[in-house]
């Protein structure tokens, strides 16, 4: 099982800087969004994987999954939102001022219409 | 109760919060809670300093928990130091902006408050995932800044320095991970009693760790090869905040210096003692290629902004020793160039002003009205820069180069410093005679009065100079001991851990 | 300052065409000859003192050396060639006739020029009268600084009695006075074998080429590349986690979980597919959009399937309002990203990203084999007695490390307000339009419908979520983007324009406030002597709902969820607004359709 939970984290992590590294902002903003998943569930499998076990207390339960990298990747879901927001937005900028989307600012050959 | 230790923090960030409330009344209102917050948090700073003087380590606990089970802010000398310049930098750039620049896009002092508590919170906090925090609060403030003022220059640069730095972050967050997943803690006094304690299997995932929080920090500090991002972005940005941005990257420094003498100390083995060795490597190539930089701009927006990337490569060359002097002396010149470059950010400002369409660009132009004026502070700062006598960056190379003696680096930290220095020295001197002297023959200057306001943080912060010049023994006795703290984490261990002993042994 | 003050008088600084200055500049002319004689080694000036001890060392030295007379010979040529240049100064310049055509009219500078001079001047000749005096104990500190504690015998005296120095300064000068008699013979002797070296175009030369040299290593440092610069982020990464694992001890554990469940495999395979997927067909945008939303939805039924209930609702309404959020962008973005990179970027790009996919799966897999040690026992041993709640993860938010969260919002506020100021940047310049839609949108009925029906059940679902988080999943996170997907929904249903009318213009003061009862929360404790954000519950009796527990850490996520609906909405709401400026056709044919 550690090892497919891996294999997931490690695939987002690949795809999400493969798109990280293309050439317009639109897939740089995707790449930094299945980062982000990939980053999240890493933290999250620190706390061990424990299947239907949920931190809420209960009388009926004796053991927990481990709270503690809950709340931080809930931290870092909500930080990436306010983050990936904010670059959407530069794109969008981007695209207005400097009529393309590439992310160095290079014009393209022929001008949007 | 002490609450002084969280002000720093907790002012800024409910100033801000008011300020989006008196956004809707009168600007001047606006702008005056602004300034008085900053004010207000320049006498605390200076508390603070004057607290930790004594040498006591304060420890805050949020939530009344203990650590390393709840967050804790920690002040020793270094931090206090760190806040006390942030405040100053912060107040007098602050200043800068209220003569132009904080009326050109909305939100301008919200942003600024927001800044400076996330700066003066990665200085005080004692937990890894709160670091991480901090971060993003100053790194997102800082992006807003940044952009503040628009225009296509800022806004590709910004591209540019926001993509590069979210994908810093995604690293930071891994290697905390990795860190939590392997010794279960986040604490950074705990952590560093779990990594003595880890066995022998978990040391390559410690290392992982380790050096991956290197990686970050050195993003942020501006080392090679993870630099490029800033010459554009320091350059485009508008000046109190560009001059605001060369404290920030000395948040990456402090960070640097504190997890490396902390947790990840030299004497630890296998992961400790190679950092050393990798810091003056990097920071020798940084600074050699930041002092081709400078040489080779052609805009003094850029000039500067490779002097921030020389001043990180001198320092850390000299923290990567170790010992207590060169940490003492990387102290004294972290201080110095903070304060110097902020300086010379201000300054750029007036002379843009004054030089017309030219700008800041090297290349001749109508001599410019007051030149004589702008032409000494421009001296000034630039003696200060390039570490000419008399000044205190002068002062901060020599203890530098004194604190490299009987070391096994001592040419090259010799030869790296000195060969920066005169890179830098004839890089000013071009820029300074051609600024002032090669004017061209057209008698009629073509810039835009400066308003007097603008030029009176940029003397505070060369007055500051001067006085870190002439305190400069007292100065240097306190970088010294706060190097000597830095070098014996064990009190600051043991005060942070102290509060769970005593609750182990109460509640057994 | 001498032959500065000539400069300045006479605008020119070719001995050649001076000369005979004296008449115009005597008092000029009276310091220069008295600092040139100084130089070249008169008595009684500071010169000849100078001299005189240096010839007497050199002297010394000889006594110790292979060669004993090398030096003094050398010392005394040297002291030969500095009474010539010296005579040459003074004479050629002040006296005889003036040679050429002087640009400027001389006469005796101001006193500003002239005072720094004398100063000068006059230390020459004090220093030469009463050495020991005036110049002694500067002398003794300066080479004690330089030799440590001990230093040698010497004595600062204008005559030291007829000796060797003597004779040898005395030769000098004759000589001295001798070359510049035969001066021209020397200056011929000099072209002929030495080539003619400016030293000024020399340092120029090596200027320029040291600049030229570090143009050429900043440019191809810095070229202004963002994917070079990423790339090189990425190979550094993978060097600083990888090598540890190359030269560090790591070992895998016993703690396998051997068996895999099908949801997981199902999870896998969806994942899988859709990033792949999403790489390669990441020039679809929406195409890529659908399917990163579908792994997201993935993701969060994997925290569901691995006991995070709070995360799951987190992740999938984050998702909920990122999708949206992206939606918009596109809908002003180009849809179709062109062919750009070549196959060897994105061989290369691909090496990388498997090269750290592989990494990453690695490190996953070698820490879950190995058991945990963790705080978080403390954490949910003291949730219901020290934070008064049962659901563990939101004690951990709002309490046991609700700084964390306090500074979480605050990036929230943050980036709300840099996109703010960014969307009315774009709004001011003009190009393209900020505002409601002018154009008339047709919007489905049905969808209007559902979402106002939606709209007031979403928003109980908000409060009850808020108000059971402490205890049950849930918290004020959930509830504030609940309640920002409830609103987005009404304006997607209904237009801004519509909606605009109908709820508040601004939410700048939202996160106000939001941050401000956050901030408070923590600063409320204060007054009672604990550190910031120390939560207090209790519980109560109330008539009708029996006993219920309050908790200081709820108003805490009050303020956490108003922030959060105020930044969302405030985001979301302004990217809305941004639509395009009619250009010129366009107006014609809108105008043509009219």
């Amino acid at each position: 099982m550690e090892l497919l939970f891996a294999g997931i984290v490690g695939i987002l992590c690949a795809s999400g800087v493969y798109l990280l590294l293309r050439a317009r902002t639109f897939p740089v903003v995707l790449g930094l969004a299945l980062l982000s998943y990939a980053v999240n569930l890493f933290i999250f499998s620190m706390g061990r994987l424990v299947v239907g076990s949920p931190p809420v207390l209960r009388e009926t339960q004796s053991t927990y999954a481990d709270p503690l990298p809950q709340a931080l990747v809930l931290t870092a879901i909500v930080i990436g939102f306010g983050m990936t927001a904010f670059l959407v937005v530069l794109a969008l900028q981007a695209w207005v001022e400097l009529e393309t989307d590439h992310v160095d600012g290079n014009q393209d050959s022929e001008k949007r219409q | 109760m002490s609450h002084w230790i969280i002000l720093p923090i907790v002012l800024p960030a409910l100033t801000a919060a008011s300020l989006l409330l008196l956004a809707r009344f009168s600007w001047d209102a606006h702008r005056a809670v602004s300034v008085l917050a900053t004010l207000g948090l320049l006498v605390v700073s200076a508390s603070l300093v004057l607290q930790s003087a004594d040498g006591t380590i304060q420890v805050y606990e949020l939530g009344s928990w203990p650590a390393p089970f709840g967050i804790v802010l920690v002040l020793d000398r270094l931090s206090a130091l760190m806040v006390l310049l942030t405040s100053i930098v912060g107040f007098l750039s602050l200043l800068h902006s209220l003569q132009r620049w904080d009326r050109r896009g909305k939100n301008f002092h919200a942003l600024f408050q927001f800044q400076l508590m996330g700066i003066n919170g990665a200085f005080l906090t004692g937990d890894l995932f709160n670091l991480f925090v901090f971060f993003e609060i100053l790194l997102i403030a800082s992006f807003g800044l940044l952009l503040h003022g628009g225009g296509t220059g800022r806004i590709r640069s910004g591209v540019h320095y926001v993509v590069f730095n979210l994908a810093g972050s995604a690293f930071f967050l891994i290697a905390i991970g990795i860190l939590y997943g392997t010794l279960g803690t986040l604490n950074m006094a705990d952590l560093a009693v779990k990594v003595e304690t880890a066995g022998s299997g978990d040391q390559a995932l410690i290392g992982a760790g380790a050096f991956l929080l290197l990686l970050v920090f050195s993003v942020k500090a501006a080392l090679l090869p993870l630099y490029f991002w800033l010459p554009g972005a320091y350059s485009s940005a508008v000046a109190p905040v560009a001059a605001l941005f060369s404290i920030m990257t000395k948040v990456g420094v402090y960070a640097i210096l504190r997890i490396f003498t902390l947790v990840f100390h030299p004497q630890l083995e296998r992961i400790g003692e190679p950092i050393g060795q990798i810091l003056i490597l990097v920071a020798l190539l940084t600074l050699l290629a930041g002092s081709l930089g400078v040489l080779a701009s052609r805009d003094l927006g850029r000039l500067v902004a490779y002097l921030v990337i020389v001043s990180v490569g001198t320092l850390l060359v000299s923290a990567g020793l170790f010992t207590e002097e060169s940490l003492a002396a990387a102290v004294y010149y972290l201080i110095h160039s903070t304060i110097v470059i902020a300086a010379l950010f201000l300054l750029l400002e007036g002379i843009a002003t004054r030089r017309g369409n030219v700008g800041l660009r090297l290349e001749p132009t109508a001599r410019m009205i007051h030149s004589s004026l702008f032409g000494t502070l421009f001296f000034t700062a630039a003696i200060a820069v390039a570490g000419m006598p008399p000044l205190s960056g002068f002062l901060g190379k020599l203890f530098i180069l004194k604190s490299a003696v009987e070391t096994p680096f001592t040419i090259w930290v010799f030869s790296g410093v000195l060969t920066s220095g005169l890179l830098v020295l004839i890089a000013l001197v071009r820029a300074g005679s051609l600024l002032f002297w090669k004017t061209s023959a057209d008698r009629r200057p073509a810039g835009k009065p400066v308003h007097a306001g603008m030029l009176v943080p940029v003397i505070m912060l060369l007055l500051l100079i001067a006085g870190l010049t002439a305190a400069s023994g007292p100065v240097f006795n306190f970088a010294t001991q706060a190097a000597a703290q830095l070098l014996q984490p064990a009190p600051y261990i043991e005060t942070v851990l102290d509060s769970r002993i005593n609750d182990e042994n109460s509640n057994p | 300052m001498n032959a500065g003050i000539v400069d300045h008088e006479t605008g020119t600084m070719s001995i050649r065409d001076l000369g005979g200055l004296w008449k115009m500049m005597p008092f000029s002319g009276g310091m220069a000859l008295v600092a040139g004689a100084s130089m070249a080694g008169f008595p009684p000036l500071n010169g000849f003192l100078s001299k005189e001890m240096f010839l007497e060392e050199s002297l010394h030295l000889a006594e110790m050396d292979k060669w004993p007379w090398i030096i003094p010979l050398l010392a005394t040529v040297a002291t030969l060639f500095s009474v010539a240049y010296s005579i040459r100064y003074v004479k050629d310049v002040y006296f005889g006739e003036t040679r050429g055509e002087l640009p400027r009219q001389p006469h005796d500078p101001p006193w500003g020029m002239r005072f720094p001079m004398v100063v000068l001047v006059l230390l020459c000749v004090l220093i030469g009268l009463a050495p020991a005096s005036v110049a002694g104990p500067l002398v003794g500190v300066a080479a004690g600084g330089v030799l440590g504690e001990i230093l040698p015998a010497y004595k600062l005296a204008l005559w030291h009695g007829l000796n060797l120095p003597l004779l040898l300064s005395a030769v000098a000068m004759a000589g001295g006075v001798f070359a510049y008699a035969q001066r021209e013979k020397i200056f011929h002797l000099q072209d002929r074998l030495l080539p003619p070296v400016r030293a000024e175009r020399l340092y120029q030369s090596a200027i320029s080429s040291l600049v030229r040299g570090s143009v050429a290593v900043t440019s191809y440092l810095q070229r202004e590349s963002l994917q070079r610069h990423l790339a090189i982020l990425v190979v550094v990464s993978l060097a600083a986690a990888g090598l540890p694992f190359y030269l560090l001890d790591w070992q895998f554990g016993a703690a396998q979980n051997g068996a895999i469940s099908e949801i997981l495999l199902a999870a896998w395979i969806i994942i899988t597919a859709g990033a792949v997927g999403t790489a390669l067909t990441h020039r679809n945008r929406l195409l890529a959009l659908v399917l990163v939303g579908i792994v997201g939805l993935v993701v969060s039924l994997l925290f569901v399937y691995f006991s995070a209930p709070d995360l799951a609702l987190t992740q999938i309404s984050v998702e909920v309002v990122t999708i949206v959020l992206l939606l918009l962008a596109l809908k002003r973005l180009p849809r179709h990203t062109p062919v750009e990179s070549s196959r060897l970027r994105r061989f290369r790009d691909g090496t990388l990203a498997v090269g750290i996919g592989s990494l990453v799966t690695f490190i996953v897999w070698l820490v879950l084999t190995h058991p945990l040690n963790s705080i978080s026992t403390y954490h949910l041993e003291n949730s219901k007695s020290g934070g008064g709640g049962y659901n563990v993860v939101n004690v951990i938010l709002v309490d046991f490390r609700g700084f964390d969260t306090f500074g979480e919002i605050i990036v929230l506020a943050i980036a709300a307000l840099a996109i703010y100021a960014m969307i009315d940047k774009l709004g001011i310049s003009g190009r393209w339009q900020v505002g409601p839609e002018k154009d008339e949108i047709h919007y489905p009925l049905v969808l209007v419908v559902i979402t106002r029906l939606l709209l007031p059940l979403a928003l109980v679902v908000a409060i009850y979520m808020l108000l059971r988080g402490h205890n049950a999943p849930g918290g004020g996170f959930i509830a504030g983007l609940i309640t920002s997907v409830a609103f987005i929904l009404q304006y997607i249903a209904s237009g801004i324009g519509w909606t605009q009318a109908r709820l508040p213009q601004d939410y700048h003061p939202w996160i106000a406030f939001g941050v401000l009862t956050a901030g408070f929360t923590g600063v409320g404790s204060w007054l009672f002597g604990h550190p910031f954000l120390t939560s207090w519950f209790d519980h109560f009796d109330s008539p009708i709902t029996g006993q219920f527990e309050l908790a200081t850490a709820l108003v805490f996520d009050v303020g956490v969820c108003c922030t959060v609906v105020g930044a969302t909405l405030l985001v979301l709401v302004n990217i809305g607004k941004v639509g395009q400026a009619p250009g010129r056709r366009e107006t014609k044919q809108f105008q043509e359709r009219k």
